[in-house]
């Protein structure tokens, strides 16, 4: 068999500060219903004041070293949609604050399906023979380019990480990453924007407009775009594993909506109750949400040695992928 | 009017209302009957999926009765009982 990237162990980090849908509620016109009925969402993490991505970041990368028993790898790859800094890039500072030396560490930036992108990069560098071991991270201190008053985004978006470490084996290898589907949409860009602050709006000589520091997104198209485009990628990766759907254990998505992860479900002809859903916790914490996701999905046990996951997700870009893997024997916390 | 994708749409909108099919009426606004925008998202996506066709942001609106709903989306799916 071919010489593959192997999942080798998996860790999370969410900020302890909980905030409840009651609590957008006293501030704002919204309710813990609306909340509910439209996304799905219960409770997000915040992040305390002080600390930023790369806290969560470092904190996730170091349980998921511990959880694949290795003390050093040969790069660290970090997704992630709000960097501690707009240069430089956040993973080397992780890396350093994981005491992994000198190693090649940089950031992907593909908002929601930075995880994906991620892996497959990681998984890159393992496939050229750069790297044996590779962790990769997802983190976000998202709440931070959120309007707080916009009762639109603000309930929706909460802040975490997660981290795998890939290893160099091959294909037979449970863990093994079997298939992989990436794309993007550049007309689909103002779907999920944050206006200013890049190149675009500085170079125009402008200051940025009032609110154009935050994200804005449009709901119901990225709705439909989402449940499209996963369902393609999730079908993709189906047909390159050769794997029918009614043998799939597991679809973990992006978690954004449950009414979306319901929507991709129903379109791939998988039972409702056969996509992974842990958004009611936490809330979208993009980049960090697969693999939070996955290590919750773990440590309850809801996922277990052997089983058919397909990871996918759609994000800002517009960009969206899916993965596929049958879940290995890993140590959880 | 084609009774095959009507009665499929009533049952969709009754599950997604989660009230029984009998108790909807077709001089209802889709607002009245309780269904929300992402409802009609679903709904669009549903007829994307079974018949292919792409029903636009906005075509499917709050203010519609589930009469005009029917009709267009009968009108655009063309389809054949």
């Amino acid at each position: 068999m071919g010489r593959a990237a192997v999942l080798a162990g998996v860790g999370s980090a969410v900020p302890d500060r909980v905030v409840t849908n009651d609590m957008y509620a006293a501030r704002m016109d919204t309710t813990d219903e609306w909340i509910r009925t439209r996304t799905g969402i219960r409770e997000r993490r915040h992040l305390e004041r002080g600390s930023a991505t790369s806290d969560l970041a470092a904190e996730a990368g170091r349980r998921a070293l511990k959880s694949a028993g290795v003390g050093a790898v040969d790069a660290v790859v970090l997704a992630t949609t709000t960097p501690d800094h707009p240069c430089p890039a956040t993973a080397p500072t992780v890396a350093a604050a994981l005491g992994l030396g000198t190693v090649p560490a940089y950031d992907v930036g593909a908002v929601c399906s930075g995880f994906l992108y991620a892996l497959a990069s990681g998984a890159g560098l393992i496939a050229l023979g750069t790297a044996e071991r590779v962790l990769v991270i997802g983190a976000e201190a998202f709440t931070t380019i959120i309007d707080q008053s916009d009762r639109g985004t603000a309930p929706i978006f909460g802040d975490g990480a997660g981290a795998v470490v890939l290893s160099a084996g091959d294909q037979s290898q449970p863990g093994a990453l079997l298939a992989f589907d990436l794309g993007s949409d550049g007309d689909l860009a103002d779907l999920i924007i944050i206006p200013g602050g890049g190149s675009r709006q500085r170079a125009s000589g402008l200051p940025a407009a009032p609110g154009d520091e935050y994200m804005a997104m449009h709901g119901r198209e990225v709705f439909r775009h989402a449940v499209l485009r996963m369902t393609e990628s999730s079908r993709t990766v189906l047909a390159r594993t050769g794997w029918d759907v009614g043998s799939l254990d597991w679809l973990v998505g992006h978690q954004a909506n449950v009414r979306i992860l319901r929507a991709v479900a129903d379109h791939l002809g998988l039972a409702q109750e056969r996509a992974f859903v842990n958004v009611d916790r936490y809330g979208n914490t993009a980049a960090a949400s697969i693999p939070l996701a996955l290590d919750d999905a773990a440590t309850t046990g809801l996922i277990t040695p052997g089983d058919r996951i397909v990871l996918t997700a759609f994000g800002g870009g517009a960009t969206w992928g899916a993965i596929a893997l049958e879940w290995p024997n890993l140590a959880v916390a | 009017m084609n009774t095959t994708i009507n009665e499929r749409v009533l049952a969709l909108v009754a599950d997604k209302a989660e009230v029984p099919p009998a108790r909807l009426s077709l001089d209802s606004t889709l607002e009245d009957i309780g269904l929300d925008s992402l409802h009609l998202m679903e709904i669009a996506l549903w007829a994307q999926k079974e018949y292919g066709v792409v029903i636009a942001e906005g075509e499917l609106h709050h203010e519609q009765t589930l009469a005009e709903a029917l009709a267009l989306l009968d009108a655009r799916t063309g389809a054949t009982a």
